[in-house]
C-alpha cells in the first residue's frame, strides 16, 4: 500500500513537468509547442482565382460527389460544400492547372448552412454557330495552347486555324460542321 | 446578462446523442473531453441524462428508427437549448445519401429536417479542435437565448 502510494507520487511529479493538455486556439505546429495542427494538415478549400480553368477535374474525382459545376447565365460556379466533404485531397491531387489547394485551416463550423460554401466563378463562351453557352473562356485557351504545344513545326500552321474554328462550337454542331475543317479526312485524299 | 444566464453560459452541460453513423464522430467527441483536449477547462460538463443538458451534440444521418427517440430527447432538453450538429452525416447525410442515387430507405433525413439545428461542425470526422470551437459558438449562441 504505502509502496504503492510512494510510486503513485512518483509519477505525478513526473507527469507535472510535461504538459499533457494542448493549447487552444492553436497555430500550426512549428511555432507552437502544444498544439496537433501541421502546416500540411488538409482544412477548408481554397482557389487560386487566376488559375483555374473551370474544368471540372475536381468534380469528377471527388469522392464525396460535393464538388458540382453550376452553368447558369453565362457564368459557370465550381462550388463546394464543406458540409458532405471529407478533406480527402484528391481534387487538389488531380486539378491540372494545381488551383485548388487544402489550407490547414481547420476552424469551420458556423451557424449558417449557407456559409459552408466555398465558390469560383467563371465567364463563360457561346457556340459560334447555335449560340449555347458551352465552355470557359480560360479552359479553350488552355486547351488549345496544350495541344499547338505537342504538335510538330509542319503541322503546327495548319491546325491552328483549324483548332481555333473547331474550340468555338458545341459538341452537337462539330459533328455537323466538320467538313468545313481544313484538315477533315475527306480533304486529304 | 443576468445571473441565472451567466452560470448557464459559464459551465454548461452537454448531451451527446449518437443518431446513427459509423461512430467515428463520437471518438472524436469522446477525445474532446480526455485531457488532451479537454474542453473541461471551458466548463462544459458530459451528462447522461438530456434533461440537464443545455447543449445537445448530435451526430449520424439519423435513421427511421431513430427520429422519434431523437425528438424526445429534444423536447426532455429543458429551454434555452442549442442543438450541435457535428460531422458531415448530422449536416447532410453524408456517404448515407448521393444526390444523383435512389433516395435512401432507412434515413429519415439529416438532423436539421427533424429538429432545428444551431451550429453546424463540418468535417469527416472533425478535429477535436473543430469541435472545440463548434463548441465555443455554441456557447454565444446560449449567452443570446432567454
Ligand atoms: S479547381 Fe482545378 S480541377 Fe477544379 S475546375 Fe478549377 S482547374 Fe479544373
Ligand atoms: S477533399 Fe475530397 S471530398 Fe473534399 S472536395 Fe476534395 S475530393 Fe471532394
Amino acid at each position: 500500500m504505502v509502496n504503492g502510494m510512494a510510486m503513485l507520487i512518483k509519477e505525478l511529479l513526473k507527469n507535472i513537468k510535461q504538459c499533457i493538455t494542448i493549447d487552444y486556439p492553436a497555430g500550426t505546429w512549428p511555432g507552437k509547442k502544444y498544439s496537433q495542427i501541421v502546416p500540411y494538415g488538409r482544412g477548408m478549400h481554397e482557389f487560386d482565382e487566376e488559375k483555374c480553368i473551370g474544368c471540372g477535374a475536381c468534380a469528377s474525382m471527388c469522392s464525396s460527389k460535393t464538388i458540382k459545376l453550376i452553368d447558369e447565365e453565362g457564368k459557370r460556379t465550381v462550388s463546394i460544400y464543406l458540409g458532405r466533404c471529407i478533406f480527402c485531397g484528391k481534387c487538389q491531387d488531380i486539378c491540372p492547372e494545381e488551383a485548388l489547394k487544402l489550407t490547414p485551416k481547420y476552424e469551420l463550423a458556423n451557424i449558417n448552412e449557407e456559409k459552408l460554401y466555398v465558390k469560383n466563378s467563371l465567364n463563360m463562351v457561346k457556340c459560334e454557330s447555335c449560340e449555347k453557352f458551352i465552355f470557359t473562356e480560360k479552359q479553350i485557351n488552355t486547351v488549345k495552347n496544350k495541344v499547338l504545344e505537342n504538335l510538330k513545326p509542319e503541322t503546327k500552321e495548319k491546325m491552328k486555324l483549324d483548332i481555333e474554328k473547331y474550340l468555338k462550337l458545341c459538341p452537337d454542331c462539330r459533328k455537323i460542321l466538320s467538313f468545313k475543317l481544313e484538315t477533315h479526312p475527306r480533304k486529304l485524299y | 446578462m443576468n445571473l441565472k444566464q451567466k452560470a448557464r453560459v459559464y459551465s454548461p452541460w452537454v448531451f451527446h446523442a449518437h443518431a446513427g453513423g459509423c461512430n467515428n464522430c463520437d471518438i472524436e467527441i469522446a477525445a474532446v473531453f480526455s485531457p488532451r483536449f479537454d474542453v473541461e477547462r471551458m466548463g462544459v460538463k458530459l451528462k447522461n441524462n438530456p434533461r440537464h443538458a443545455d447543449i445537445l451534440l448530435v451526430t449520424g444521418p439519423v435513421p427511421k428508427q431513430v427520429e422519434p427517440a431523437l425528438k424526445r430527447i429534444y423536447n426532455q432538453t429543458p429551454n434555452p437549448k442549442v442543438v450541435v450538429a457535428i460531422g458531415g452525416c448530422a449536416i447532410d447525410c453524408g456517404p448515407y445519401n448521393y444526390d444523383d442515387a435512389p433516395e435512401n430507405y432507412a434515413l429519415a433525413g439529416p438532423v436539421n429536417k427533424i429538429i432545428p439545428v444551431d451550429v453546424y461542425v463540418p468535417g469527416c470526422p472533425p478535429r477535436p479542435e473543430a469541435i472545440i470551437h463548434g463548441l465555443a459558438l455554441a456557447l454565444e449562441c446560449l449567452a443570446l437565448k432567454k
